[in-house]
């Protein structure tokens, strides 16, 4: 027990409380207006609150307690993210050697990332496997279609493996536990922010051929309202007040790309979510579309700026 | 003792594996609760769908259901079929018929199971096709559910599972998979090739679902 109160000091503290007050800040309010308002259709919203009360419990146990479950937790989290990429791309039955080396790739980088390697971590996937699956396809022999699948496998591996693998390359510098609940936070409220401003205002469409419900007005207003909270958050990181102003800034837009990017992926295969697996987000990636693209943005900006 | 090893295998082990390789999901399970005896209908791509849905059993069902598998493949030497038998509670059935030989006429091993309040899985495909491509049903089911038509099937589509482990490969790769059950349905049609079709539409209904 002292163990475990030494482990957590008071900027972790204030973060878990101030979590857990958002999420009953959210709970409270979606009851108290089905009460006013029974008309209202709050299944959806209250499904999703739900979830996210899970998610954020299942991140703090494998965030809080010791860095070593946090980065199965993570590596866990890009298998599944892998796994569903894997499931709706159409890829050739010859893939599946490539496919393979992909799941392989998980523990080489998360152990790179676990040693605090910075470099192998950096290259390990753009550098060699760029050039592992393509030879992988080419040993198979099947070239029918072969560059499609030279171009659409490491790019899987980039989203689901590379992005998600900067969570654990923050846990290797120091103070990196803060810096990853600062990260994971604003990328999270990012994306509820938009939601509410684009409810709220939302009147001029931004990407009408994409996601025909993103507004500019929730795109902006998100993007300030972000940039604002990592203002406020700043205590869980080492950086000065304009450092972290830019450093919010820059991310809530890497989230919104990595948000339209997935989302484009998804039209293009005539999907609406990337699966089941969380009751009212949809699939595993359409949650964490935005923090693939967010982590090495913000990475490499506190590594920047700290350095 | 059975029933235990069973449950023990399919309730605890095989999900263990099952779970990461497929991440399957079961839609509509409660069905295999709503009638005492049925015949699971269902289209075949891999090993892992006899996994699968055998998991999804309730567990005081569990040794009272036998995957219908082809004894020519599963059977060919005693140790073969004695595993295959003990791991997945298998009815071992030749496809080719010789009905001359009575202990080995398949419609007679299949009624006889029904007749002792068995329940089935069939691949009416008869072997494994290719990922989520459906092959032709075959006609044999229907002549056994012609006379049995008290007996209830579940018409069920499984998706994926050719993707995880296909017919030639031996490393297993993860893949999404998705076991959806239908509704009770009875044999319906005159003669063997009807009921057949209505089965494979059903389970194709429940591929577009």
């Amino acid at each position: 027990m002292d163990n475990l109160l030494h482990q957590i000091d008071s900027n972790v503290l204030s973060f878990i409380l101030i979590l857990f007050s958002v999420l009953s800040f959210a709970s409270v309010l979606f009851f108290v207006w089905g009460k006013l308002k029974p008309e209202a259709n709050l299944i959806e919203l209250k499904t999703r609150c739900k979830s996210w009360w899970i998610m954020s419990t299942i991140f703090l146990i494998a965030t809080v307690f010791s860095a070593k479950i946090s980065y199965v937790a993570f590596a866990l989290l890009s298998f599944v993210a892998l796994r569903e990429l894997f499931t709706i791309l159409k890829l050739r039955q010859e893939d599946r050697s490539a496919m393979l080396l992909c799941y392989l790739a998980i523990p080489i980088q998360y152990f790179f990332t676990y040693q605090g390697y910075l470099i192998a971590s950096l290259v390990f996937i753009p550098v060699f496997m760029f050039v592992a699956l393509p030879f992988r396809l080419v040993l198979v022999g099947q070239t029918e279609g072969i560059i499609q699948s030279m171009a659409v496998i490491p790019a899987t591996l980039m989203i689901a493996l590379f992005g998600l693998s900067h969570l654990g390359l923050l846990l290797s510098i120091p103070g990196g536990r803060e810096l990853l609940f600062f990260l994971v936070f604003i990328v999270e409220m990012n994306d509820v922010f938009q939601f509410v401003w684009g409810k709220l205002l939302g009147k001029h469409k931004i990407l009408p051929k994409v996601s025909p419900n993103k507004t500019w007005e929730g795109f902006i207003g998100g993007v300030l309202t972000t940039t604002a909270l990592g203002f406020a958050l700043k205590f869980l990181t080492p950086c000065t007040t304009s450092q972290i102003i830019i450093i919010s800034f820059l991310t809530a837009n890497a989230g919104f790309i990595g948000d339209v990017i997935i989302s484009s992926v998804k039209r293009d295969l005539h999907l609406k979510d990337t699966s089941t697996a969380i009751p009212g987000h949809g699939g595993v990636l359409d949650r964490i579309d935005s923090l693939v693209v967010a982590a090495p943005v913000f990475f490499h900006l506190v590594y920047f700026f700290t350095k | 003792m059975r029933q235990l090893f069973l449950n023990i295998l399919y309730k605890g082990i095989v999900p263990f594996i099952l779970k990461p390789l497929t991440g399957v999901k079961y839609k509509h399970a409660e069905v295999l609760s709503e009638a005492k005896q049925f015949i699971i209908i269902a289209n075949h791509n891999s090993h892992i769908d006899t996994l699968a849905l055998m998991s999804a059993i309730p567990k005081h069902k569990i040794v009272e259901v036998k995957p219908v598998a082809a004894g020519d493949y599963f059977g060919t030497t005693k140790w073969k079929s004695f595993i295959t038998v003990l791991f997945t509670n298998a009815l071992l059935i030749p496809r080719c018929c010789s009905l001359r030989n009575k202990s080995k006429d398949p419609f007679r091993i299949m009624m006889k199971a029904l007749k002792r309040g068995n329940s089935l899985i069939v691949y009416p495909e008869g072997s494994r096709g290719k990922a989520n491509e459906m092959q032709e049903f075959k006609n044999g089911i229907g002549h056994i559910l012609l006379k049995y038509p008290h007996i209830a099937y579940i018409p069920t589509y499984i998706e994926n599972t050719g993707k995880v482990l296909p017919k030639d490969a031996i490393v297993p790769i993860p893949f999404n998979c998705k076991v959806v059950f239908g509704d009770l349905q009875y044999c319906k049609g005159k003669n063997a090739k009807e009921v057949v079709t209505n089965m494979y539409h059903e389970v194709c209904q429940l591929k577009a679902a």
